[in-house]
């Protein structure tokens, strides 16, 4: 077998066939020649030697490169073709909502609260629940704001969906392994003693069991509600792609300012109380939600949503534009 | 109302890029292993080609795959070679690095 054939193989699958071509076939075809000359005269231990070297350097243009080579590509790409007004709008966004965030959950703390002002370190700890909701509502506000107006092009597409994903993985940890140990140290200094863990304070695995034993001992009420929460929590870490996408099709709208301003703003009420509101709503039929079906679906169903409506907004205005072309 | 501003790009050249323009007009076409054993370790293998890449896509250089061996197998190597922009925007740099930076020229 020739060296380094399964390497490339596998590269194959990752790279671009662009990459392929400036950086993964170069480098393989390097190590291969060398290899086979070092071979040629017999050197089996520079040859050793040659092929490590061949490999390391392989592995570091994947691990190092590559990300430098998609940041170079996408992000500068756009802060190129778009003046810099993309960060200019993704900021100021973000700074914009986790305050915003943080106030909304801060206050109704303050006002439960029997001891005084929180301090700047229980603010601290309300910050990592407010990150969940930020983030996807400060990235749809950054796109929507940012890209107003412009064409969508793929690097665009590649870039707002790259950003998403990233949001959504920020969100996954936050909600996974900081949320619940910041909650709870939030409680145990505010009561000033130690409490136990509420739902709120579970992990995910722990909240999800806790529902099941609940629901097996008959209590379908509490355990769907639990049991919704732990479909919430998920969904709401993956509404960070969702609403990046959503920006997107808001985008292709080319809709006017203040159009945008509402569009923007409704979503982000709407999205922001769905949760409350059901919970509201479904008071009465919460052992409705025991169902772990039900739960995911209503838990899902405003994502669901706004992924259709954005599919629906982008290809409307891939149909528009091909119109204008015939 | 903004106004809209265009201007033309001014290109530009790491010390990395000028390096490998310097090698490469000097020495002729030339395959990534090559430059990295000419740099006397000023290049490394597992950034050379991400170099090279770039300076492709900027203009600088352009590259062509050699005959596929017949003895060894496997693939065809890269050989890379400087364009006339490349060589006008060494020219440009070394020049303006001349004049700015008196140090650079003893």
């Amino acid at each position: 077998m020739t060296t380094g054939r399964r390497l490339r193989q596998w590269a194959k699958r990752v790279c671009s066939t662009r990459t392929m071509e400036q950086l993964i076939d170069p480098i393989i075809a390097d190590l291969q020649h060398e290899y086979a000359q070092t071979k040629a005269t017999r050197q089996m231990m520079r040859a050793a030697i040659v092929l490590l070297r061949g490999y390391c350097a392989f592995w570091i243009v994947l691990a190092v490169h590559l990300p430098a080579t998609w940041w170079h590509r996408t992000i500068r790409g756009l802060r190129t073709s778009y003046e810099e007004s993309f960060d200019g709008a993704v900021m100021p966004a973000v700074i914009a909502m986790v305050i915003l965030t943080v106030a909304l959950i801060a206050v109704p703390a303050q006002r439960s609260n029997q001891h005084g002002f929180l301090g700047i370190w229980l603010l601290v700890l309300l910050l990592p629940q407010s990150i969940p909701f930020s983030i996807p509502l400060s990235l749809f506000t950054g796109i929507v704001c940012g890209l107003r107006r412009r064409p969508v092009t793929k690097t665009v597409r590649r870039t707002v969906v790259s950003l998403g994903l990233a949001g959504a993985l920020v969100s996954v940890s936050t909600i996974v392994w900081v949320v619940p140990v910041a909650n709870q140290a939030f409680r145990t200094a505010i009561a000033r003693r130690v409490i136990l863990e509420g739902p709120a304070e579970m992990s995910s695995r722990e909240l999800r069991n806790y529902a099941l034993a609940l629901r097996d001992q008959g209590q379908l009420a509490k355990a769907g509600d639990l049991l919704f929460s732990f479909h919430g929590r998920w969904a709401l870490a993956g509404a960070a792609l969702v609403f990046s996408v959503f920006g997107l099709g808001v985008t292709a709208l080319r809709l006017g300012r203040i159009a945008t301003v509402l569009v923007v703003a409704t979503a982000c009420v709407v999205y922001g109380s769905y949760f409350e509101e059901l919970h509201e709503l479904t008071r009465a039929r919460l052992s409705l939600f025991s169902h772990e079906g039900v739960a995911l679906m209503f838990a899902w169903f405003p994502n669901v949503l706004m992924l259709l409506t954005s599919l629906a907004f982008l290809t409307k205005r891939d149909d528009q534009r091909s119109t204008a072309i015939i | 109302m903004r106004e809209m501003v265009t201007t033309a790009r001014i290109p530009t050249l790491s010390p990395k890029e000028g390096l490998v323009l310097e090698l490469l007009v000097q020495q002729g076409e030339m395959y990534g292993l090559q430059l990295v054993s000419l740099s006397k370790r000023r290049l490394k293998r597992g950034t050379v080609y991400v170099t090279l890449g770039r300076m492709e896509e900027k203009g600088y250089i352009r590259s062509r795959l050699e005959a596929p061996p017949a003895k060894i197998g496997g693939l065809p190597r890269r050989l890379y070679e400087p364009t006339a922009l490349g060589r006008r925007v060494l020219s440009a740099w070394t020049r303006v690095a001349r004049e700015l930076l008196p140090e650079f020229a003893r």
